[in-house]
């Protein structure tokens, strides 16, 4: 797969997935250009984690697929299933959401970062590729690599295992690693030390990643393009500098207000009023949002609204967006 | 994983002792008089008293218990009442002749419950998986007695390709071949049951190790699926384990019917006879060694458990 320079490295267009009634994703596009950073942001069932499986054709169980992923122009969709497991693990590295229960419990680390390499025939030496699983568990900040390749799943902190994970995700220097929640099973203080260690890989191998989570804070923190998901559908995108401090998009604004900070008293969190639809009753004629959304008005419900600019590198869907620099949470 | 085997084997001695408390208790309750069933109705009251005298019955039963427990663990169960043979003798051939035709049913069982268990983690929804779990059930719920009776009459009765029952041919009889002749009906008998439950316990776990969330993240790491089998079937192993070795405990003390219907010499034929007619010392030494094995196989269970899983032994 080669491509020239300014085709994007994952483009994905109209990306619809459904389960049965259930229609998990609508519509989604979005790109991401090599060694560029993109987070999806969302509360659970807002299709956030389907999009990023389905980049791996991985979507779930009787899940029906419709639109076209390419990765640096390649359609992915057109691949056979023998092809695409070359793409899983050399060309797209996966980090899941549990570290605790994503390696398997029998086998020691070092075999199962080994197994990684040895079936994308990364190195073909036994010997090199044990230094190799030495290598990369250094690259991942694990203090010391040759007795942990020796451990068990079992014998490491959460916060190492998600190190292993990383480890294996970026064991054939893929172009682009799938971040699945990646932080949320682990302790803030480590959330923050593995949200560093994805900027300092992407800055050393050149990785460009896309990053799933419900965290505001993570997206914040890594400090990239911004994708706001609610029941299937993008409805808000930008930087996340602009996009988190003045949004445009009443879902995000209530996302924000909803946040925890420091210096909140009792009861003057907010709460987003009522709860996403079930993805078997939303509409395709009304704005899914409108019923919790405060500046709902009669054309809400009956008009679903298409992803417009709201400003430089911005678009929001919403037929009333929130103007900018007006006030957060209003 | 020497420390650990040390400590199950240290474990079980207290497990032993209730286990052959019980066994001693439960001789005590069985209804029927022992010194009357050997004297019969017309003994003189001197006779019984100098029988039970013999058999120690007149001295408390805490102190017959710790007599009996005493001698058992040196190997000395007693004399059976009926035959001029030493209890440990009886039990000694007839717990070998059980564990060869437990090992052998227990053989066929975990074979056709591993493929069948396989088959139908892997096709469940097709004919396959369908297919296994019909023959699984059907398995598991025909009685063992009528399965063997079935065998008999249609493979040594009807098509004579098989011995209708007994270990050996009486005339010219002896050698690996006649005894595994012999072998085929009452062990395809004893191994049915457990087949199906190997067979649904093992499907059971595959399908869980399969739908798993490492199976998933393996999946996205673009490893084949003869990898994932490995895996999963490596994951699957410690409950195989554990079902096996129950279904071979059970064997051990639950081929009573088989081995009646075929004339094995078994333990179960045993203590069939032993409870029939009485023999307190036979039952009490059959039933010790059979629940010993029990408690044995579950520490070999335990320990293969521990070879396979890290997370075990520690």
């Amino acid at each position: 797969m080669s491509a020239p320079e300014d085709t994007p490295l994952l483009e994905i267009e109209h990306l619809s997935v459904t389960f049965g009634a259930a229609h998990a994703v609508r519509d989604v596009s979005l790109r991401l250009d090599p060694g560029g950073t993109v987070v999806v942001l969302g509360e659970s069932g807002s299709g956030k984690s389907v999009t990023a499986r389905s980049v791996l054709r991985l979507p779930g169980r009787r899940a029906s697929v419709r639109g076209r992923i390419r990765l640096a122009g390649c359609d992915l969709f057109a691949l056979d299933e023998k092809a695409m497991r070359q793409v899983r693990g050399r060309d797209i590295g996966f980090v899941p959401q549990d570290p605790n229960s994503s390696l398997d419990p029998l086998r020691r680390i070092g075999t199962q970062v080994e197994e990684v390499l040895q079936v994308h025939g990364a190195v073909a030496d036994r010997r090199a590729r044990r230094a190799r699983v030495a290598e990369l568990l250094a690259l991942v900040g694990i203090p010391n690599p040759a007795r942990t390749a020796r451990s068990y799943p079992h014998e490491l902190s959460g916060g190492m295992r998600q190190r292993v994970v990383i480890a294996m995700a970026v064991a054939c220097a893929p172009r682009l690693i799938i971040a699945d929640e990646p932080t949320t099973a682990l302790d803030v203080t480590v959330q923050a030390q593995v949200l560093d260690l994805f900027t300092t890989l992407q800055r050393e191998l050149g990785t460009a990643l896309l990053l799933v989570t419900h965290d505001v804070g993570v997206a914040a923190e890594l400090a990239a393009d911004v994708v706001v998901m609610y029941a299937g559908r993008i409805v808000e995108r930008g930087p996340a500098a602009a996009v988190l401090t003045a949004p445009a998009h009443p879902y995000t604004a209530g996302l924000l207000g909803a946040r925890p900070r420091p210096g909140l008293r009792r009861g003057e969190l907010a709460a987003i009023p009522g709860g996403p639809p079930p993805a078997t009753e939303v509409v395709d004629a009304a704005c899914a949002f409108a019923p919790r959304c405060g500046r709902a008005e009669p054309a809400c419900s009956a008009t679903a609204p298409e992803l417009r600019d709201v400003g430089p590198g911005r678009a929001a869907a919403c037929l009333l967006p929130i103007a900018p620099l007006q006030e957060v949470g209003a | 994983m020497i420390r650990f085997l040390v400590r199950r084997l240290v474990l079980a001695v207290p497990t032993v002792v209730g286990v052959s408390f019980v066994v001693f208790l439960t001789a005590k309750l069985v209804p029927g008089d022992p010194v009357a069933s050997l004297l019969g109705p017309l003994a003189t009251p001197q006779a019984r008293a100098e029988l039970v005298a013999h058999l120690g019955l007149d001295r408390p039963w805490p102190v017959q218990f710790v007599t009996w427990l005493g001698n058992a663990l040196r190997g000395d169960l007693g004399m059976a009442i009926h035959e001029p043979r030493a209890v440990a003798e009886i039990v000694a051939s007839s717990f070998g002749d059980t564990a060869l035709l437990a090992l052998a049913g227990g053989l066929i069982a975990l074979v056709g419950g591993v493929v069948l268990g396989v088959l139908g983690a892997m096709y469940p929804k097709r004919l396959p998986g369908r297919l296994t779990s019909g023959l699984s059930v059907v398995a598991m719920s025909a009685p063992q007695y009528s399965v063997a009776l079935l065998l008999v009459i249609v493979f040594a009765v009807h098509l004579r390709v098989l011995p209708a029952g007994g270990m050996t041919d009486p005339i010219d009889g002896g050698g690996l071949a006649d005894l595994l002749v012999h072998m085929v009906l009452p062990a395809v008998s004893v191994a049915l049951i457990p087949l199906g439950v190997i067979a649904r316990m093992f499907r059971s776990a595959l399908t869980e190790v399969l739908g798993s969330p490492f199976v998933e993240a393996m999946r996205a790491r673009g490893i084949g699926p003869v990898r994932i089998a490995r895996h999963a079937a490596h994951n699957a192993l410690p409950a195989l384990f554990t079902i096996t070795g129950l279904q071979l405990a059970y064997l051990i003390g639950g081929v009573v019917f088989v081995e009646t219907i075929f004339s094995w010499p078994g333990i179960g034929l045993t203590l069939y006879n032993a409870i029939s007619t009485r023999d307190l010392p036979l039952i009490q030494g059959g039933v010790l060694v059979v629940a010993v094995s029990f408690v044995l196989i579950n520490i070999l269970v335990d320990a293969a458990h521990a070879l396979v899983d890290p997370r075990v032994r520690r």
